[in-house]
């Protein structure tokens, strides 16, 4: 793999006697979504307050772009665009006078690079409203806009999914994945709520009590007893059960509603409909049950979810 | 250059906010009630006292001044006492009338007490351009890019300071302004003040002048103060009742203090109205220009290094 654009080394902040984040390590890849989990209080906003510089780091180190924040800081904090928890723009300017604002403070920021991201946002047609009036998906939109002014090689996102209804989670999901892919930008998302990770996130890691739990792919499947978990609706289950039972006593399975949950092969399914179809019960669907990333998530922290 | 388009981002905020107009408004709202004020007070020329009755009063007011200068227990009060006979006998001899028509210069005098307002306002201002960025968590956007911790707190103290310049152009001439229109240039324009008994003539225009320029360093000293106190609590709200508190009763204390003690001569206020040494002497004895200087200096240092060193070392947790 190439290098990382973000590296964490045995990072650690202490205030007086708490320990709040413990030999944490993860890298970020280039064009990478890369999710950053943990329960509220874990130290996601802590680790992502070190990362861009708003607080010290008591030891270890990161990199940013192969430039450490804590003694290199101008040439690490170039390459990172960030939103720290809320998306606090200045109410009394308007959207796009917020956005001259920061283009000043970086070089090389147009007129155009400032009207492009205004609609890359979907913010054109109230770029000269006050801020004050946005809805806070509109804030955020404009939150984005904001850290991706200077074309940074990083995104950093504090939980940029809070508070938004879910065709806003949407848009903002699907808007991430475009810039991701479109301009080659490593996205480091952190967040409490699991389902909107797994469709966002090519990897992620999982922290609590700031300490990390594990690294992994979204689409990490090793368990098997997992993956041939399914799924049957059927009209009676309990004939259902009785008919299967006689035909495989050794399978375990759970009745339950009108749904019957069985560990089997894909090729096993396949004679259990037609043994089903047979005997005039009707299979409305099998589903074969994948392991949520919040089945990890739990697996993971055990069970300790705020 | 980063530092002067922070300043421009930091002048753009200031005159996107309501208060900033509030400020100005009342400003020129002050202006324009000392005009009327004066306007319709205004003596006429017949109505001013005649040569002998203004030199009659003039001997009756030194006869209370030798009283008190025999009686004072203290430098302050004792030159009062010697340089107000001084001038009055300066008026007796040179036939300068304390009575005159009313003109642009001394409008313009009598609207110096409005810098007390703009100093309330630049500290206002001052205690709110940090504090305001933390209460609206819009510090972290600012931080979080290559401008240094230095160069933010630099181009905040830099505008604040040019708003105070600004406010006192803005005073300085719409009073002329307004002044010449209503009051015109006719009658003396001439300021008389003594320091240890020797009386200095000058124009009032000079005098004028000097009171503006003596201003633009205390508006600096209470800048600092008001900035250094809003980084070190980051409350708006101490920043300002602490700083307009000092700025109205730490001159007064100051006075107290110095009728006990020479020490008071260290107090900030003692020096920051250095327009003194022209006019009418130091307010304790053995104070010099060169000493306020230092003095100024000092606390100006003080008050900035505390404000950076806080500034820079926090952690920026909200």
């Amino acid at each position: 793999m190439s290098e990382p654009i973000l590296s964490l080394k045995k990072v650690n902040k202490k205030i007086g006697k708490k320990h709040l984040i413990k030999d944490l390590s993860f890298d970020v890849y280039p064009g990478e979504v890369f999710g950053f989990l943990g329960p509220n209080g874990a130290g996601k906003t802590t680790t992502i307050r070190m990362i861009v510089g708003l607080t010290n780091i008591t030891s270890g180190e990161i990199l940013v772009n192969g430039n450490s924040i804590s003694k290199d800081y101008k040439n690490a904090i170039e390459n990172i665009g960030a939103i720290v928890e809320n998306p606090e723009m200045y109410p009394y300017l308007t959207a796009r006078k917020n956005l001259i604002h920061f283009g000043r403070m970086s070089k090389n920021v147009t007129k155009e690079d400032i009207q492009h991201r205004l609609e890359l946002v979907s913010l054109d047609h109230v770029k000269d409203e006050k801020v004050s009036r946005f809805s806070l998906g509109m804030k955020q939109r404009l939150g984005i806009a904001q850290a991706m002014l200077h074309n940074p090689k990083i995104l950093i996102l504090d939980e940029p999914t809070n508070g938004l209804d879910p065709a806003g989670i949407r848009q903002m999901r699907d808007y991430l994945r475009k810039i991701a892919k479109e301009e080659n930008i490593s996205i480091l998302v952190s967040s409490h709520v699991l389902s909107e990770m797994e469709l966002m996130c090519d990897r992620f890691a999982i922290i609590q009590k700031g300490e990390l739990v594990q690294v992994e792919d979204v689409s990490n499947e090793e368990q098997v007893d997992i993956a041939n978990r399914h799924i049957i609706e059927v009209n009676d289950v309990e004939k259902a059960k009785v008919i299967m039972q006689d035909e495989y006593p050794e399978l375990s399975m759970e009745a339950q509603n009108n749904i019957l949950r069985v560990i089997a092969t894909k090729e096993q399914i396949g004679s259990f409909i037609t043994l089903l179809t047979s005997k005039e019960i009707i299979v409305y669907q099998v589903i074969r049950e994948k392991q949520t990333l919040e089945d990890r998530f739990l697996q993971a922290t055990n069970g300790e979810v705020s | 250059m980063l530092l002067l388009k922070l300043i421009q981002n930091e002048w753009m905020k200031l005159f996107n906010r309501v208060g900033t107009y509030v400020m100005l408004g009342i400003l020129v709202l002050g202006v324009g009630l000392t005009a009327v004020l004066l306007y319709f007070n205004q003596a006429e020329s017949s109505d001013l006292p005649s040569e002998e009755q203004w030199k009659q009063e003039l001997v009756e007011a030194n006869e209370g001044y030798e009283l008190q200068e025999e009686e004072a227990f203290n430098y302050y009060l004792e030159t009062i006492a010697v340089n107000q006979q001084a001038i009055n006998n300066y008026r007796i001899e040179n036939n300068i009338s304390p009575y005159e028509e009313t003109n642009v210069w001394s409008y313009m005098d009598d609207n110096i007490f409005l810098i007390q307002l703009i100093g309330v306002f630049v500290i206002i201002v001052g205690s709110s351009i940090v504090a305001h960025e933390f209460n609206k968590g819009t510090i972290k956007l600012l931080l979080v890019r290559t401008a240094s911790r230095t160069q933010i707190l630099a181009s905040k103290f830099i505008t604040t300071l040019l708003f105070g310049v600004f406010l006192l152009a803005v005073l300085f001439v719409l009073s002329f302004i307004i002044g010449s229109i209503l009051f015109g240039f006719d009658g003396s324009s001439v300021h008389l003040s003594a320091i240890d008994g020797e009386v200095t003539e000058r124009s009032r225009m000079l005098f004028i002048g000097l009171n503006y320029l003596a201003s633009c360093v205390s508006i600096l000293i209470l800048t600092a103060m008001a900035f250094m106190i809003s980084t070190i609590f980051r409350s708006e709200t101490l920043a300002i009742a602490l700083s307009v508190m000092l700025l109205f009763i730490g001159s007064s204390i100051t006075g107290i203090l110095a009728l006990f003690t020479d020490w008071a001569k260290y107090s900030v206020f003692a020096n920051t109205n250095l327009e003194l040494y022209f006019t009418d002497g130091p307010l304790i004895e053995g104070m010099t220009l060169g000493f306020s200087i230092v003095v100024l200096i000092v606390y100006l240092v003080l008050f900035l290094f505390l404000s950076f060193l806080f500034f820079k070392k926090r952690d920026v947790s909200i």
